[in-house]
């Protein structure tokens, strides 16, 4: 557990549908997480209904960045069509999986 | 034999792929007997596909159109069909392809055979396989190592052959591409009676 990092950040997505053009806001989030040491990020899909398969590459992109430093990425809120698509292609395991006993017990708890 | 329900052109732009994505629902949601979740897992698909054949168009090219035309009835036991065709470059492949080999250009190819080794690479396993292997070597994979392996693009193929029984694809970078989506066992109840 490192107590020195703050509390995850939680990004909220306000649009049905995520595609690839917006792989850079994403990429944009993750990288001011990191300079801030705030390396724990929760995507929360509520109301999301769509993603494509280029914001899906950009989601582990910034999962391996953000593990690289000692963080996360988890998804919150996620619906149907998110977890079909997520269980389709196996990234349900990567985002939706419960988390460690270490992370548990970590800011993302 | 196969029957032509409807066919559609629309302008190869973004905004098109919720037009398509609606007409597939309509042609979806005419067969009786699926599921809800294989309606569902199709119909997230198709619209993967539309996304490839809409958006990932050569810069410069607005102007093209992308064709989805609908297929039903039975021909070599397949039940229904979508076809996708545009002017784009084609289906990424986890990073892959294109540019494709020139072996390729101009004819159609099982998607699911030819790139089965890709497939096989992402991180999706099948899950009883994947089961399997972890009892036999008697190690469970953490996260970090799926985290370490998965892949940053492909994920597109990987939707659409995973939900679809047959993926043909047609590479030609002059004429355009053309995907193909297939299911060939019934799920129309009314070509089962």
């Amino acid at each position: 557990m490192n107590e020195g990092l703050l509390p995850p950040r939680i990004l909220t997505v306000s649009r049905r549908r995520l595609r690839r053009d917006r792989a850079r806001v994403l990429r944009t989030h993750v990288d001011r997480a990191i300079g801030e040491n705030r390396p724990h990020l929760v995507l929360d899909l509520e109301g999301v209904d769509f993603v494509d398969s280029g914001f899906l590459g950009a989601m582990v992109e910034a999962l391996k960045h953000l593990r690289e430093r000692g963080g996360d990425l988890r998804i919150r809120g996620a619906g149907r069509e998110v977890r079909t698509l997520l269980a389709l292609t196996g990234l349900d395991r990567l985002f939706l999986s419960p988390p460690s006993p270490e992370a548990a017990r970590g800011p993302l708890s | 034999m196969e029957k032509l329900l409807y066919t559609v052109t629309v302008p190869c732009a973004p905004e098109s792929i919720e037009v398509l994505e609606s007409l597939t629902e309509t042609f979806l949601g005419n067969i009786p007997g699926a599921s809800p979740d294989e309606l569902l897992r199709l119909r997230l698909s198709v619209a993967e596909g539309c996304r490839n054949a809409l958006v990932q168009q050569p810069q410069g090219r607005r102007m093209n159109v992308t064709t989805m035309t609908f297929w039903g009835g039975r021909f070599n036991n397949i039940a229904q069909a979508i076809e996708i065709d545009d002017p784009g470059p084609g289906l990424e492949v986890g990073g892959h392809l294109p540019p494709y080999p020139p072996s390729i250009v101009e004819q159609a190819f099982l998607l699911a055979e030819v790139f089965d080794e890709q497939i096989l690479a992402t991180p999706e396993t099948p899950h009883n396989l994947s089961l399997t292997v972890q009892s036999l070597n008697g190690h469970r994979r953490t996260r970090d190592e799926w985290v370490r392996d998965a892949r940053t693009s492909g994920y597109g193929l990987l939707t659409l052959c995973k939900a679809w029984e047959r993926v043909e694809f047609r590479y030609d970078p002059i004429r355009g591409n053309s995907l193909r989506l297939a299911q060939p066992r019934p799920l129309l109840a009314l070509y089962a009676s």
